[in-house]
């Protein structure tokens, strides 16, 4: 829809919503209310009631190790901020007023890396409203050893976020909302962020260039001028993306029938730059006069202004027919867009040697335009049955289906402007090039799903319930991918592959209470899920979970366990893998074995809760998980490891959790005005132990950390309003490496490359001092 | 005309439509209705139903005098005051039943309705049939948590004994929110407090804010139930929960990666929080990458090649070069 179209139209709707509010207000009989006495203590002043507390603080900070890390983890910066803050009025006046309840929350503006403000206001038969607006800056070091170590010590590694700032706010409005036979719903959302960062990229593109130089009269012939394989460069980047959400809805009751019917629009804009404005030497260094060089860049822009869209609506409907039978639909249908712009403007060198035929070639300009379009319908229904046969007896049906087709062009151009380095007589400086390149690329992803779960639930009597369920899944999955150079007319990929598979799951559980205060549930399922990861074929999973709660009159008491287990039942026949990146491609056998994915997840968790008296409380719990992946895979190495070239091999993939966690809070009022709270939260995982790869191809990690917390914080109650805090809380992280023999390795003309990385290891230290400020807080 | 401006025109006439046939069916006189400036309380009970045996609340105010209070707070409270519920049941006996025979009784209890005596689905069903109408609601019969027989009033209180406030404990981790939905508690302490083992997962070095505040269990998963797994909600459209933010995801892209939208976020992705960076479930990126591309099966996702040395730290960050790992729009292999 034209901007001007949906600017008018959005107009249109407010004004028209504006009109509607205020009439319907007006038509409220004015008339003034009697003044009941006030009682502050309760909250009460006049016709209103306040209950509101505010929390105003300022921190101080002191971090030692691993600042980077420590950012990235938490972030709380030195300074004024506020707290956990609500503010709650009701207005019990008669006649015409703005709201009968407002509520208005905010948390963590100031120091505080994150922070919300929420504003919900009512008045019964008119309108509800529902807002947020959050922030999060946005800090992310990406430098550990569980990440490798790409970059000098001077960089950082990979993708890092360097303070973004990230908005994100919701703004939803319900006109008649007690209405059963009419409503409307109307809402905004937005989300921004923006901030530097840096990036990476390979420069120049994989692709090897080739340019074929005339032939020379005489003399030695002009060599090729081939570019071979670039570099990582780290790159500059100023993020900078946003969205905007309208939605417009009506709701209400037609012949019993509960209906909704949603519209809703998403407008999204990716502006981001990426950006290198001194030269740089990239990953590899090894800068030799003669021989070998790696590539450089001189300088390099990119900007990528993607603009995408989506138009939604969602149809829903219910209805209970004689209390007995459930029924409820819905019907959603997405279209989503994206065009497709990017600008590459770069210049540098490519990788190659100074006096081979293997040229190293010098872009003094190459330029990339991308434009295209992609479009993604997707319709998505679901129906809802339960039949209720007796009280105690019930039985459900849930049908599932979606499907979506990605599909859309990109259209790829390059041109590059250079000259080989590599120089004789006929060609003094260098032997010069000027090449385009255009690709049209189409691809298309094809998904269709569609899942019944039928299940029956029995209670037998208050205090014993169970169910049964059986799930039935289908998937089809298609990937197609079309590649034409536009230049010479031909086609270089046409491909097309398919897969389906069906998963079948049985579900069980009950629900039983051996006394009133005390509740336990037991869940098993087993069958088939989707083995997301080497596609050997679906996994059999078995899933058994129990959980138990106790409130006692001064005791909570929840303790549960999860046992899970994911199991591929591999194949025991030979498996012949095709190396297609040789010259001729080679076949790598590997031996008839039972090829394995397969995941073990135990969890543990208790945690208990008591309040004897009101002058004190104690909470704690611990949490125990315990998971161990294991994945069969294939993993080249080569040089200098493996000196005969490439090697694929069977390998481990292995990957371990070990992770405890504690925590306890303790709060006490040894007097009517003093309270103290202690609290101690520690996380310690121990990864895989000493468990180390005994061979150059397998995989064996974890992340071992520790990260504790300890905590003292000391009310004084200077008044019924007025609370002086002053506390202390320290945080301390700690990680562990793994060696790992085979993992890093000397790089050429990259001495520092060899060894580990520095653990990012941290503590902080924050003193803490607040006010709180309480309205109608008789609890206190 | 493009479709998708004849989609929305479409769209936009439909809802004239709906909006013209109830205005014509004389329904917003129902709904808006005149104030009740002469019931400030709004408890009040139609004269029809009297006969069924109801008594109004304001009878039930006489020996119930702090739970009348403590429901005159809420919201139920103000239904008497629209016109469109003057002919419907409301107040006390909305919940509880006719009260003629319990206070003919002298306060017998076996003559009244006590929900907490009921079973949860039992009790359930009092609130689903008014609240059953809205998508939020529809599918409870059919969610987690009726199936584990928690019922409406495990997590609400129709007339609560506390109010909306904010409790604080530790100085940077909220305890609970302030709740204006008669909540028992508040968000995140009322999930926890069933959902214990969540809380070691939101503590891990990179996670979302919901201990500090910043989000709620409710921005991503519908309590009362839904069609998605783990009652998960959907955004924008079908669109999974996540890409309501991180909207830099959605795409579509012209070369998708093709796990991201088939398998979903959680393919990658630990939602809670994650000792790995960027919330992975493997604390190597490569790892994460070679199980999937790995020459075992040649569908779907191809074997790295042989230039993917692991022998040298250059090939052991996939995403260095492969950095638009989401989707790409200019790259099929994501490099850019």
């Amino acid at each position: 829809m034209h901007t001007k179209t949906r600017r008018n139209l959005i107009l249109s709707t407010g004004l028209s919503l504006i009109a509607l509010l205020t009439t319907v207000a007006v038509a409220q009989t004015s008339r003034p209310s009697p003044t009941p006495a006030s009682d502050e203590a309760n909250g009460t002043y006049g016709n209103y009631n306040v209950i509101a507390s505010a929390e105003f603080g300022a921190r101080g900070l002191s971090v030692n190790g691993d600042q980077e890390k420590y950012k990235s983890d938490l972030n709380y910066r030195a300074g004024a901020r506020l707290f956990n803050t609500s503010f709650f009025v009701q207005d019990h006046t008669t006649g015409m007023k703005l709201f009968d309840e407002a509520l208005v929350q905010a948390s963590g503006w100031g120091s505080d890396p994150t922070g919300s403000f929420r504003l919900n206001m009512s008045k019964a038969g008119i309108y509800k409203f529902d807002s947020s607006v959050r922030k999060v800056d946005y800090y992310n070091n990406l430098n550990n050893f569980a990440l490798g170590y790409a970059f000098p010590t001077n960089f950082g590694s990979e993708h890092r976020f360097s303070d973004v700032k990230r908005h994100f706010g919701d703004f939803d409005l319900t006109v008649f909302p007690e209405s059963q036979t009419f409503r409307m719903r109307f809402g905004y959302s937005f989300n921004n962020q923006s901030g530097p960062g840096t990036w990476t990229m390979r420069y120049p593109g994989f692709e090897a260039h080739t340019y074929t130089p005339p032939p020379v009269t005489s003399g030695t012939p002009l060599p090729n001028t081939t570019g071979t394989r670039g570099d990582e460069f780290l790159v500059n980047s100023d993020f900078k993306n946003n969205s905007q959400d309208f939605r417009a809805g009506v709701e209400g009751k037609l012949l019993d029938f509960n209906l909704g019917l949603n519209y809703g629009h998403r407008n999204f804009n990716d502006d981001t730059r990426y950006y290198l404005n001194q030269f740089s030497l990239g990953n590899d260094t090894s800068q030799a006069t003669t021989g070998t060089i790696s590539a450089t860049v001189n300088n390099f822009q990119r900007t990528y202004p993607t603009k995408g869209s989506t138009d939604f609506f969602n149809f829903y409907v219910q209805r209970t027919f004689a209390r007995r039978f459930d029924f409820s639909g819905r019907f959603i249908y997405g279209n989503s867009t994206s065009d497709i712009g990017q600008i590459d403007t770069g210049s540098g060198t490519s990788s190659g040697n100074t006096t081979s035929s293997t040229a190293r070639v010098i872009f003094d300009l190459d330029q990339i335009f991308v434009t295209g379009k992609v479009k993604r319908p997707q319709s998505r229904g679901d129906i809802g049955l339960t039949y209720r046969i007796t009280d105690n007896f019930r039985i459900s049906n849930t049908f599932n289906f979606d499907q979506f087709i990605i599909g859309g062009t990109s259209d790829f151009f390059e041109n590059m402007q250079g000259r080989s380095q590599f120089t004789n007589a006929n060609a003094p400086n260098g032997v010069p090039f000027n090449s385009n390149s255009h690709t049209l690329f189409t691809d298309g992803t094809h998904y269709r799903r569609f899942t019944n779960l039928i299940e029956a639930d029995y209670q037998v009597n208050r205090r014993f319930a169970f169910n049964i369920g059986y799930r039935y899944t289908h998937r089809r999955v298609a990937l197609s991918a079309f590649e034409k150079n536009l230049i010479g007319g031909v086609t270089v990929e046409d491909e097309f592959e398919e897969d389906s598979n069906s998963t079948n799951s049985l579900i069980l559980g009950t629900r039983f209470k051996p006394t009133n205060n005390w509740n336990v549930y037991v869940d098993f399922e087993k069958g088939q899920s989707d083995n997301v990861f080497t596609r050997l074929s679906n996994n059999d999973y078995t899933s058994f979970r129990v959980r138990s709660i106790t409130n006692l009159k001064l005791w909570t008491i929840n303790v549960s366990g999860l046992i899970r287990d994911n199991d591929n039942p591999g194949t025991s026949v030979p498996i012949s893998f095709t190396n297609s990146s040789t010259t001729p491609p080679t076949t790598v056998t590997i031996p008839a074995t039972e090829a394995v994915a397969s995941t073990s997840t135990r969890f543990f968790s208790g945690s208990v809760d008591y309040s004897p008296v009101d002058r004190w409380s104690f909470s704690a719990g611990y949490t125990y998980n315990h998971q161990t992946s294991n994945t069969d895979v294939i993993v080249p190495v080569g040089t200098p490891v493996i000196t005969t070239g490439t090697a694929f091999s069977f390998a481990k993939s292995l990957y371990y959790v070990r992770d405890n966690y504690f925590f306890f809070d303790v709060t006490v009022k040894p007097t009517k005005r003093l309270t103290a709270f202690v609290s101690y939260r520690i996380d310690n995982d121990s990864g895989q132990g000493d468990k180390v790869a005994t061979n150059p191809f397998d995989i064996i990690t974890s992340y071992p950390m520790k990260f504790q917390t300890p905590e003292v914080k000391v009310t004084y109650r200077i008044n019924d309003h007025i609370d002086w805090n002053f506390g202390y809380q320290y945080y301390s992280y700690s990680e562990r490496q793994i060696p790992n023999p085979y993992a890093w390795v000397v790089l050429a003309g990259s001495p520092n490359r060899l060894g580990t990385v520095a653990n990012q290891n941290y503590s902080a230290h924050m003193p803490y001092t607040s006010v709180t400020i309480y309205f109608g807080r008789s609890d206190r | 005309m493009p479709s998708t401006k004849r989609l929305k025109i479409v769209l936009l006439a439909v809802f004239a439509m709906f909006a013209i046939v109830w205005f014509a069916s004389g329904t917003l006189y129902t709904v808006l209705g005149t104030s009740t400036a002469d019931d400030l309380t709004g408890l009040t009970m139609p004269a029809a139903a009297a006969d069924d045996g109801y008594v109004g609340s304001d009878t039930c105010a006489a020996c119930h005098e702090d739970q009348f209070k403590s429901f005159s707070r809420t919201k139920h409270s103000k239904l008497g005051q629209i016109k469109s519920w003057k002919d419907k049941v409301q107040g006390c006996e909305s919940c509880h039943g006719p009260g003629k025979a319990h206070v003919e009784g002298g306060g017998d209890k076996t003559k009244i309705v006590n929900p907490k005596h009921l079973d949860p689905k039992a009790a359930s069903e009092t609130c689903l049939a008014c609240h059953a109408g809205k998508e939020s609601h529809n599918n409870f019969r059919r969610g987690e948590h009726w199936r584990n027989n928690i019922g409406c009033n495990d997590c609400h209180s129709a007339h609560p004994s506390e109010r909306a406030i904010a409790e604080n404990g530790s100085m940077t981790l909220i305890k609970e929110q302030a709740d204006n939905k008669l909540l028992k508690a508040g968000e995140p302490q009322l999930c926890l407090s069933c959902h214990n083992e969540q809380k070691s997962q939101f503590t891990k070095p990179f996670h979302h804010k919901v201990l500090e505040g910043t989000m709620k269990c409710s921005d991503c998963h519908n309590a009362h139930g839904g069609f998605e797994s783990k009652q998960a909600k959907l955004s924008v459209g079908a669109d999974v929960a996540c890409i309501k933010c991180h909207s830099s995801k959605q795409g579509p892209f012209a070369f998708e990666h093709a796990p991201a939208k088939l398998e979903g976020c959680t393919a990658c992705h630990i939602p809670h929080g994650s000792s790995n960076p960027k919330m992975l479930k493997r604390a190597s990126v490569r790892q994460l990458c070679f199980e999937c591309h790995t020459g075992i099966t040649e569908e779907l996702s191809p074997q790295a090649p042989s230039l993917h040395n692991q022998a040298q730290v250059r090939y052991q960050q996939c995403t260095v070069c492969h950095n638009a790992i989401h989707g790409s729009n200019s790259s099929a292999l994501f490099f850019r």
